[in-house]
């Protein structure tokens, strides 16, 4: 119990979940990898949405392009 | 704590986390105002995400003419992108630039719009463009998003919105989502009697008694008067549905302070609705009425009842709660109303 609050803790950047520690085990881990994994879920489709754009510019272009949006190859911010 | 306000919390949660609702009821037993600081938080993460990454488009964005920029972003950038560049560049500027967007491309980056900053576009945004987006949203469903724009719409552009939604199967579930609660005083205010009345209608008959309900349960004094006094006169079909509902939900909490404010010669069509007289209705009713301490209105309700709704009472109180008893006796003293509570009046301690 202890380490699954401490774990959403961990996961809201050390905001203080004021109230959730009533909650069992299995549903303060279900909230705290929903969390995870929409934030992931989220960079992932930023950066897909940034391929997708390049992806508009003829070939050549999109390294310049790229390094002038400040971009890694690769992908955005994962 | 209104129970409304916390299933509203978990539903808005539930979308941002894009999982079931379901899954999430456990929020709704905690306090909505603490879940709502958790889901601010993931918010900020989740669109906090990325800023800083697009400084060079940012300024690249300024130095092209808004339509040029307009038209290349619907070409180019996905909406989840626009979206996220709408909540970097200068508010006045962004709103300029989703001006020039088609309307179905202004609404596909508003549903990925980041929700602190919707309150700066729409402020820039012209009022024809809102409403046209409002309809949009409605028409594809997409509630959440259409109560973003309106709660934070300026009042002078609120009843244009309002008159834009003119399905209250629309306007409801847009009012249930408002973050700013506070602002549907303002929308009961431009709603005309009859288009109130025909909300608790469609609610009825389409269930939406909580939806219904979230917006004529946060109004002022005045406006909680006059919704009270108009659910008060709907037909028997409608207020046997909003028992039914009331019951099931368990809505009693937020159901009891507007019957508080039904005028007492209307309370009778209220209090004659054979579905409030079933024993398990009547229990969760009482129940709730002790808790937030409306015994005063529960005891106008039964008073209200004809002889043949009272006995059908207590009938249905085979074995009350003492606490019960003892709060609806000193609520009918205090009221005055112990000579009208009829058989009631037997079962209570004297």
């Amino acid at each position: 119990m202890g380490d699954a609050l401490e774990r959403l803790r961990a996961e809201l950047d050390g905001l203080e979940p004021h109230g959730f520690d009533a909650l069992v085990e299995e549903d303060l881990v279900f909230l705290t990898d929903a969390i995870h994994e929409a934030k992931r879920r989220h960079a992932a489709q930023l950066a897909g949405s940034i391929e997708e754009s390049l992806g508009h510019l003829p070939r050549l272009l999109r390294g310049p392009v790229r390094a002038i949006m400040g971009i890694p190859a690769g992908g955005g911010n994962r | 704590m209104s129970s409304l306000d916390a299933r509203a919390e978990r539903l808005k949660f539930a979308r941002l986390l894009q999982v079931d609702e379901e899954r999430l009821a456990f929020l709704e037993e905690l306090n909505h105002e603490d879940v709502h600081a958790v889901r601010e938080r993931v918010t900020e993460q989740l669109f906090d995400q990325g800023k800083g990454q697009f400084d060079n488009l940012v300024k690249a964005s300024r130095l092209v003419p808004n339509a040029i920029s307009a038209r290349i972003a619907q070409r180019v950038f996905p909406p989840l992108l626009c979206a996220q560049l709408a909540g970097l560049i200068e508010p006045s500027h962004a709103a300029g630039l989703v001006s020039h967007f088609r309307i179905e491309f202004l609404c596909d980056v508003a549903a990925h719009t980041d929700p602190r900053e919707i309150v700066h576009l729409v402020e820039h945004m012209p009022v024809d463009l809102l409403v046209a987006a409002a309809r949009e949203l409605t028409a594809r469903g997409d509630y959440l998003t259409a109560g973003r724009f309106v709660g934070v719409a300026p009042s002078r552009v609120l009843p244009d919105l309002v008159h834009a939604v003119p399905d209250p199967a629309d306007l409801l579930p847009i009012a249930f989502f408002l973050e700013a609660k506070y602002r549907l005083d303002e929308i009961v205010e431009v709603m005309p009697d009859d288009r109130l009345s025909g909300a608790m209608v469609v609610a009825a008959e389409q269930e939406l008694w909580p939806e219904a309900l979230s917006l004529m349960t946060h109004v002022g004094e005045d406006n909680t008067r006059r919704v009270a006094a108009l659910a008060s006169e709907q037909s028997e079909e409608v207020l046997a549905s909003l028992v039914r509902v009331t019951h099931r939900e368990q809505l009693w909490d937020d159901v009891w302070p507007l019957v508080a404010y039904m005028p007492d010669d209307r309370l009778t069509r209220v209090a004659d609705v054979p579905a409030l007289h079933e024993p398990a209705v009547l229990t969760g009713a009482l129940e709730s009425a002790g808790r937030i301490n409306e015994y005063d209105t529960a005891v106008r309700v039964l008073a209200a009842m004809g002889p043949a709704a009272q006995q059908a009472v207590s009938d249905a109180l085979p074995d009350p709660d003492p606490a019960h008893l003892k709060g609806l006796a000193e609520a009918a003293r205090r009221v005055g109303v112990r000579d009208r509570l009829g058989v009631i009046a037997d079962r209570l301690p004297a």
